[in-house]
């Protein structure tokens, strides 16, 4: 029998995974609500491409269906698996992007009707990638997992394989080079009053 | 499902870093609905309950083979005694052909007539 869709908020991700491997509709659909947005956005923090991040997500998601089945619950978390797997699969299309010029990356689309009081957001949200897509992709990765997901280092350092000094050094490292390229425009960009 | 974020280590980014934390790129209708088709087509299919027929749900009802077993025997052997009973059951049963009648009112008859 499926779980009405509305009880699975109260179940963690391993336990809607064990049920989807069960056959639960209901879980299927939960799962891929709660997970794909998020799985999504990462990717799309790393690519800065609407089409390439769709990409990345549904063949990430893919992978976690196949491995359903086979999930050993406790032993790792399904969202550090699938931020792993997500940043590998956005790494691949990044080699195969080297030598593309940095100033045809493409801007984030912007598809929501904008008012004024958001377009500032929008503006500095957009320098901000800007300036990731200029940071060296694991750089990259360690910043926005720090400091735009919001993980802490142990669960970054499991993600990117690195030692916890590793991760300290890079996510400080990306933030100096942010600094570098950001807080010139802080005037611009309406940080100076309202921050 | 959303999650604090500790910002305490934003520091003078931490206008840009709240600004792409709000600004998350949202995927559209259309792709998740992509991502919930793929999720339903590559889900495992559960063993499907083996469903039984008639004669093997009655069997199961009834008690399973032994107990039909039992019962057959049992038919069996009323219906052999029934139709060629062993002179042991004509003997036993033969002089027995006598007919009760009760009469539940008899005594309270006499005893109404002896006034």
């Amino acid at each position: 029998m499926d779980v009405p869709l509305d009880a699975m908020n109260a179940y963690e991700d391993d336990e809607l995974l064990a049920l989807y491997a069960q056959g639960d509709a209901g879980a299927a659909r939960a799962l891929t609500a709660r997970l794909g947005p998020r799985v999504f956005s990462h990717a799309q923090r790393l690519l800065a491409d609407r089409a390439e991040a769709e990409d990345v997500t549904q063949e990430a998601l893919l992978r976690l269906w196949r491995i359903a089945p086979d999930w050993r619950r406790g032993e790792a978390k399904v969202t550090t698996w699938l931020y792993r797997v997500t940043a590998n699969l956005c790494t691949d299309r990044l080699r195969r992007r080297r030598g593309t010029d940095l100033d045809s990356v493409p801007e984030i689309a912007d598809e929501r009707p904008s008012v004024e009081a958001s377009m500032q957001r929008k503006a500095r949200a957009e320098a901000l990638q800007a300036a990731l897509m200029r940071l060296p992709d694991r750089q990259r990765q360690a910043v926005v997992l720090r400091h735009i997901e919001g993980l802490d280092n142990p669960e970054i350092a499991r993600i990117m394989d690195l030692g916890l000094r590793a991760v300290e050094s890079l996510t400080a490292r990306g933030k100096r080079a942010l600094e570098g390229l950001l807080l010139g425009q802080r005037e611009e960009l309406g940080l100076h009053d309202d921050t | 499902m959303t999650h604090e974020v500790d910002t305490s280590e934003d520091g003078e980014l931490s206008g840009f870093f709240d600004a792409a934390r709000r600004e998350g790129a949202a995927p559209s209708g259309d792709f998740m609905a992509r991502l919930q088709a793929d999720a339903l087509r590559n889900q495992p299919v559960p063993a499907a309950r083996q469903r039984g027929s008639f004669w093997s749900d009655l069997l199961r009802a009834l008690g399973g083979w032994p107990t039909v077993a039992g019962l057959t025997a049992a038919g069996c052997a009323g219906l052999w005694i029934g139709v060629s009973p062993p002179d042991m059951v004509l003997t036993l049963f033969q002089d027995q052909t006598v007919i009760q009648s009760v009469d539940p009112l008899s005594g309270y008859d006499y005893a109404m007539l002896g006034g």
